[in-house]
């Protein structure tokens, strides 16, 4: 345990400096967090343009958390960034477990997200008219880290599919990200879709950790936000079992198909 | 033993449908003892790399076993890891926005070392290699030889009894290439054996205890370099620092020349004594037999297929 929790903090301190490498803060705060700010502003600007307040609300709402979501997600490329660098053969062949290395450089876009998603949340309500419960309010910080964490663990389970078909990486990313904006609540609400189509859905990321921020966001009970906060976190869970699985089943899949490459 | 293989074979599949299939490893066995440096020659797909990406647990037979101190490479793939470390050459394989510090200090990680010993470990390791001057330097801004010596370290890190170097010297400078091969002395001073795949003879030559040549994912020959050289009943050379021709003389096979030196290939001793004394008569003072080097058995075993690196 001691040597995963290891493994974990220099994966994260790695992926840090690499992400630094990447990123300056003016890069990341007027680039990246720019275009994600600019995305929940474009879905509360059809909210206006619809004439409803309630529709702008639900629409930020959404959008705001959703930020969350697209970075936790980008835990994808990381997969593929190893093989780019020709690290994977030496991940593979280290006595490391490789998940928890992924893990471990994941949390930079987990921190990441949960930074966008609270800059957003705490500054574009205001400008769209959207009111919030304060002081209470300064609590959904909280609830949007535990969407990041579920979604993270979902990102996670696409990044091992992606290790075993890297050509696929761009494709699976959209699509995860956009599986989770279509189907979770964040645009038109779950209650729109069929009763066999809920089913799926609510074992996705972000469905019970919006459901709770939208339900503590108008006043709603604690025992109904914090059961879907539950929710959300056994979901999370679900997903970081199949991604264990998975990443063992693809490094296996590379040893045996020989697709694990040494650099040269 | 330090390396066991016995009759591994390994096909790919290739082309659209995966319907075509590779041969990389055909029944190949090699044994390399503890504590020995081992070369593995041969030409581009000959399946050194193959053979070594097994070994080092990344890659998984198709048929026979191999074993790393006792260990099959298969079943006790965990246990293995803890053994080998594995250098390649080039630039790759490495984090170019971390320095060299960091790097070492993240695959001491990997190799489950706790903090403590790691940052023993990891300074050590850099003065060792030559970069602790440069360790807080980010590795982008490093030379190749630099880089080299990196993957070297990172080799180290895990203290391995097996390393394995894959092609370790690609693209180094002269100078880089033969501080390297000390290196490589010096770690199998200190009891660690070491698998080592390269196209340059006279690296193989140099360091290698023994070197195995492998074509077509078989293995032709296991031998010393000079015992291979001996045993593959080449004729000698004859070298000289001169200009005269040779061509016509009794037992003279062929001539080339290279920077500056006259190479005379001769069918015996006997026919080298005639063409050392004929080159003695005309005052060359620079004169003398050699017997065939690593690359003339190579050449003659392997063809002259994958020298073109």
């Amino acid at each position: 345990m001691r040597d995963q929790l290891r493994v974990l903090r220099h994966g994260l301190v790695v992926q840090w400096l690499l992400f630094r490498g990447f990123h300056t803060w003016k890069t990341w705060t007027f680039g990246w967090l720019s275009r994600l700010l600019i995305q929940a502003c474009f879905y509360a600007l059809i909210g206006r343009m619809l004439g409803s307040q309630e529709q702008v609300d639900y629409l930020l709402i959404g959008n705001l958390v959703a930020i969350m979501a697209i970075d936790a997600t980008v835990v994808v490329l990381l997969a593929v960034g190893e093989r780019q660098s020709g690290t994977l053969a030496l991940m593979v062949a280290a006595p490391a477990t490789h998940l928890t290395v992924y893990l471990g450089k994941g949390l930079v876009h987990l921190g990441s997200g949960v930074a966008a998603s609270t800059i957003a949340f705490l500054t574009l309500p205001p400008l769209f008219g959207v009111a919030l419960p304060w002081p209470w309010a300064g609590l959904v910080p909280l609830m949007i880290f535990v969407v990041g964490v579920s979604c993270y663990c979902y990102g996670t389970c696409v990044a091992a599919f992606v290790l075993g078909f890297p050509s696929a990486r761009w494709v699976a990313l959209n699509l995860g990200y956009l599986v989770l904006m279509t189907f979770t609540g964040v645009n038109v609400p779950t209650s729109f879709w069929p009763e066999w189509v809920r089913g799926a859905i609510s074992v996705l990321p972000m469905t019970h950790g919006l459901a709770a921020i939208r339900s503590f966001v108008d006043g709603g009970p604690v025992s109904v936000v914090a059961g879907e906060l539950a929710l959300e976190l056994a979901v999370g869970a679900g997903w970081i079992t199949v991604a264990a699985l998975g990443f063992g089943r693809m490094v296996t899949r590379g040893r045996r198909d020989g697709t694990i490459e040494f650099a040269s | 033993m330090g390396v066991r293989v016995r009759e591994v074979g390994r096909t790919y599949r290739k082309g659209r449908r995966k319907n075509e299939e590779v041969v990389a490893l055909d029944g190949l066995s090699l044994d390399v003892p503890s504590n020995e440096v081992h070369g593995l020659l041969g030409p581009n797909g000959a399946g050194k790399t193959t053979l070594c990406k097994i070994l080092s647990t990344v890659l998984l037979p198709t048929s026979g076993t191999a074993e790393v101190f006792g260990l099959d490479v298969v079943a006790r793939a965990d246990d293995v890891r803890r053994q080998i470390g594995i250098v390649f050459g080039g630039e790759r394989g490495l984090y170019w926005k971390l320095t060299a510090r960091q790097t070492l200090r993240y695959w001491a990680a990997l190799y489950k070392i706790p903090d403590a010993r790691a940052k023993g470990r990891v300074d050590e390791l850099l003065e060792r290699l030559g970069l602790a001057e440069k360790a807080d330097d980010l590795v982008e801004t490093y030379s190749r030889g630099m880089k080299q010596r990196l993957h070297l370290a990172r080799g180290l890190i895990g203290d391995p009894r097996l390393i394995l170097l894959d092609e370790p010297t690609t693209g180094m400078d002269p100078v880089a290439a033969h501080d390297f091969r000390g290196l490589i002395g010096e770690l199998r001073a200190e009891g660690r054996t070491i698998l080592i795949t390269t196209h340059d003879m006279d690296e193989a030559e140099s360091v290698c205890d023994r070197v195995t040549l492998i074509d077509k994912g078989r293995v032709l020959a296991t031998e010393t370099p000079r015992g291979l050289a001996e045993m593959s009943g080449l004729q000698q050379w004859v070298e000289a620092e001169t200009s005269v021709d040779v061509d016509g003389l009794p037992g003279v096979v062929g001539t080339e020349r290279r920077d500056g030196v006259l190479r005379v290939r001769v069918v015996d001793a006997a026919a080298a004594r005639v063409v050392i004394d004929f080159l003695l008569d005309r005052g060359v003072r620079s004169v003398r037999a050699v017997p065939p080097r690593l690359e003339d058995v190579y050449l003659d075993l392997v063809g002259r297929r994958g020298m073109g690196v």
